[in-house]
């Protein structure tokens, strides 16, 4: 090539996958239905195989995982057990790395939960494709804000009754919400105003990402242990993220409002994914809005498996943009609903 | 960039390009003893110190009306002179270098058109520089020159939407207005600030055209037998570019010259004056073709058929040829991306920001069918990016986003955070890539991974992967593509036609609407 001239080139960014609202979807959808075909083949695995729906679930949280049958099902007045625990159960050797690793109350709230939800994704894509589904499959989003109004359920997780899909359907949840009926009020739990969005500093209790500790198993001891004035959480993580989790789990059997059960219900994955998206449209609504910068922050290192059941471990680093692998998804909106202000 | 040679190339845009010219050995004055009715006069040569280049692409063709991009290099302009300025011995106050604006035109057409072609366009980035200290000459030059060339709505629509002048002002006041907008803010140049210091009416010295005398570059006989036999001149016109240009030299401070004795007919007069400072092969150096190599200034010093232009600029930055280079940006299902604002790299400088041509999303509702941030339609030239290089760089690292809703040309572009240790953090765009500019056209076989690269394919560690994903993607629109994972010669063939036109297939996902 020599100088003078014009040279022409693309740049075309390596594909992503399109992670969709649910809510735009129809019921008979390839990527909803095999969403619930590949919760049904993960059902089918041991609890002990990484793949499987329980042991998913068992990485947020478990109770008691060293601890006797009885300890860990399900007794009158305790939420955080296993509704399926067994004797039968064999648990894996590797749970005390990997389970009961979730982050709430600490800045690693949200990057955690991409790492999580990134995992999750590739497991269930790779279901899909075996059975047959799309090679493009992404996991869904629960925007709150439906085609009916704001505050129900899709429909495709309702009662098999009200037009939902077996696969994706659990009982113990707000019976309005089962039913199609509105359940969860627009401003106090919905967020409807998007106050969530309005702060402009990541770090910090009441802030938009969470106060600067680690913790382990749901709201677990802080590591190290801090000083008071640091408790507390991101203003996205209590509201609309805590209060929708409570709002479909309302007592007395609500999965939702559990942090061991939680998980076990396909609603928590489409519910955790719009909370990652509304990570998305906070960094991009104003350019001063800004991940943190600390190497405490960006390089913690958090244990997961990944599809392969190899290793899965990741840092926030290498998830804050999502567009870029091994992550290659984004979301069909990520429009800034307070309009710049 | 810098060569000792060719001295320094400070700017290099689109539009232009600014240098400095390597330094010149001044010879010690050698003076003999006079008697008191004698004395000595010792003059300094005429060097030029710097250069400035206005490039073809910020004039319409075959015209003189420059484009309100000029503003991005006359801002260069400024910058140059400042840096080549001097403080006066005696007042302390700064000299600034005096110019002198010579016109080009390309081979095309006769030596007589072009010389007045040429002149124009000189006459009309001297009449840019000069509106904000004296209005009235530099409309009637423009008055002139819009007459001649039968300036129209085209031109007025420009200049209305650069100044917000309405429907109905006065040529003299939308001249105006439209020239002194091209100048930055601090800057004025007066006649005075030129080589003869306005000393001749009609400029002689200060802007000249030199006609079709000195091509930076000349095609080959066979490229050239190429362009003649093709009905459609647009390939030429383009190749051609590199020939028409407004060169602006920077002469020593303190340098004048009386335009008597000025080399140059004024911008105005016939093609003689220029002849007679022809080298005596002059016709042969500006006109001979190879038989299948171009012949450019740059390589050989021997095709401009002016000495006395030769003298000046034979080792100018300037007159070194650049390559343009153009980036067409995509999203990841291979929509192309008008208006994207970007964040352009090259190797060694800082990141600049830019926009990708075309016209802003259209606000939510306003345009059924197309959803703010994707383009279905749109035209081939939308979604570029355009810069020059004086030499091909390797790779170029660009970063971009989709634009947003509601974006129009006074959107601030995304903020650039000086935040090296964690870039991917503080920059904020959405796609990244180093996209690679050099590749070798010549192996096919090579050329292919760095095109598969360029046109997003590159999800799978192994190329083979890589290439049945392509393959998979182009069947339909290549009939002779099998899927086997090979670089075979179909293959290979599409793989070069999609890259070469910027026109990758679509990608599953392209029928959802992504909402920016």
């Amino acid at each position: 090539m020599t100088n003078g001239g014009v040279v022409l080139r693309p740049a075309v960014p390596p594909p992503v996958r399109i992670r969709q609202n649910i809510n735009n979807l129809p019921t008979n959808d390839p990527i909803v239905v095999f969403y619930g075909r590949a919760i049904e083949a993960m059902k089918a695995k041991p609890i002990s195989d990484p793949l499987s729906w329980r042991y998913q679930a068992a990485i947020h949280d478990y109770p008691f995982p060293d601890g006797t049958l009885q300890q860990r099902q399900i007794i009158p007045g305790s939420q955080n057990r296993d509704p399926f625990a067994s004797n039968s159960d064999s648990l894996p050797a590797d749970r005390g790395t990997f389970w009961r690793q979730c982050q709430h109350g600490t800045w690693f709230f949200l990057p955690w939960h991409r790492i999580y939800l990134h995992h999750f994704e590739k497991i269930v894509m790779d279901q899909v494709a075996l059975l047959g589904g799309p090679k493009n499959w992404a996991l869904p989003y629960w925007d709150w804000k439906g085609p009916e109004g704001v505050g129900r359920l899709p429909t495709a997780l309702r009662d098999p009754k009200r037009g939902g899909l077996a696969s994706l359907f659990v009982k113990e949840r707000d019976d309005d919400a089962n039913n199609g009926n509105v359940f969860a009020d627009p401003d106090v739990e919905v967020d409807i105003n998007f106050n969530c969005l309005k702060p402009s500093t990541f770090m910090g209790n009441g802030q938009f990402g969470g106060p600067a500790v680690r913790r382990h198993g749901g709201l677990g001891p802080p590591e190290p242990p801090i000083p008071p004035a640091l408790n507390g959480a991101g203003v996205l993580e209590g509201t609309p993220h805590g209060a929708m989790h409570v709002a479909v789990g309302r007592p007395p059997v609500g999965w939702m409002r559990s942090f061991v059960k939680a998980p076990l219900d396909p609603i928590f994955w489409l519910h955790h994914c719009n909370i990652d998206r509304l990570w998305e449209v906070w960094i991009q609504r104003k350019g001063t809005n800004q991940n943190p910068d600390d190497k405490a922050w960006l390089d913690a290192s958090f244990p997961f498996h990944d599809r392969t059941r190899g290793n899965g471990d990741m840092t926030p680093r290498q998830v804050l943009n999502t567009r870029k692998a091994p992550l290659s998804y984004e979301y069909d909106e990520a429009t800034d609903p307070l309009g710049g202000a | 960039m810098a060569g000792d040679q060719k001295g320094v190339v400070h700017t290099l845009s689109d539009g232009g390009v600014t240098g400095t010219h390597p330094d010149v050995e001044t010879r010690p004055l050698l003076v003999a003893p006079a008697t008191g009715s004698e004395f000595n006069t010792a003059l300094l040569g005429l060097i030029p110190v710097a250069c400035w280049k206005v490039e073809d692409t910020r004039f319409a063709f075959a015209s003189s009306f420059v484009t309100p991009d000029l503003a991005k290099e006359i801002q260069a302009l400024a910058d140059l002179r400042k840096a080549h300025s001097a403080p006066d011995p005696a007042t302390r106050s700064p000299l600034f270098p005096p110019l002198s604006v010579f016109g080009h035109a390309d081979p095309v057409g006769t030596d007589d058109t072009n010389k007045a072609l040429s002149g124009r366009r000189a006459t009309a980035i001297y009449a840019v520089l000069i509106s904000k200290a004296e209005p009235d000459t530099a409309v009637g030059l423009w008055k002139q020159i819009a007459a001649t060339e039968n300036w129209g709505v085209n031109q007025r629509q420009t200049m209305q939407r650069s100044t917000g002048l309405p429907d109905g002002t006065p040529d003299s006041d939308l001249f105006k207005a439209y020239m002194q907008a091209l100048n930055p803010a601090d800057f004025q140049l007066t006649k005075q600030d030129f080589l003869a210091q306005g000393a001749d009416a009609k400029g002689k010295g200060d802007f000249q055209g030199c006609s079709e005398f000195n091509p930076a570059l000349i095609f080959s006989k066979k490229a050239n037998d190429d362009f003649e036999k093709s009905k459609d001149k647009t390939a030429r016109n383009a190749a051609n570019s590199l020939n028409r240009r407004v060169m602006v030299l920077l002469f020593r401070t303190g340098s004048k010259i009386d335009p008597a004795k000025w080399p140059c007919p004024r911008a105005t007069e016939s093609v003689a004056g220029c002849k007679k400072r022809f080298w005596s092969d002059g016709e042969t150096r500006r006109s001979k073709r190879l038989p299948d190599k171009d012949r450019k200034f740059d390589d050989t010093k021997d095709t401009f058929a002016c000495r006395f232009y030769q003298r000046l600029l034979t080792n100018s930055p300037c007159e070194a040829l650049s390559t343009i280079v153009k980036i067409r940006l995509f999203d990841p299902q291979a929509r192309p991306l008008p208006f994207a604002p970007c964040l352009i790299t090259e190797q060694g400088q800082k990141p600049r920001p830019d926009r990708a041509s075309g016209a802003p999303p259209s606000p939510p509702g306003t345009a059924p069918g197309s959803p703010p941030g994707s383009s279905s339609a749109g035209s081939k030239d939308d979604a570029i990016i355009t810069f020059r290089v004086q030499r091909l760089p390797a790779t170029v690292n660009v970063r971009w986003s989709r634009p947003k809703a509601g974006e129009g040309p006074k959107s601030p572009l995304p903020q650039v955070f000086a935040d090296k240790e964690n870039e991917e953090n503080g920059y904020k765009y959405e796609f990244d890539m180093n996209v690679t500019i050099d590749i070798p056209e010549a192996d096919s076989q090579a050329a292919s991974p760095p095109r598969l690269k360029n046109l997003g394919y590159v999800q799978f560690p192994n190329d083979a992967d890589n290439v049945r994903t392509f393959q998979n993607d182009s069947k339909a629109r290549f009939g002779d593509i099998v899927e086997d994972g090979t670089l075979n010669p179909p293959t290979i063939e599409a793989i070069k036609t999609t890259h070469a036109n910027c026109d990758p297939v679509l990608k599953p996902g392209s029928q959802i609407v992504v909402k920016r």
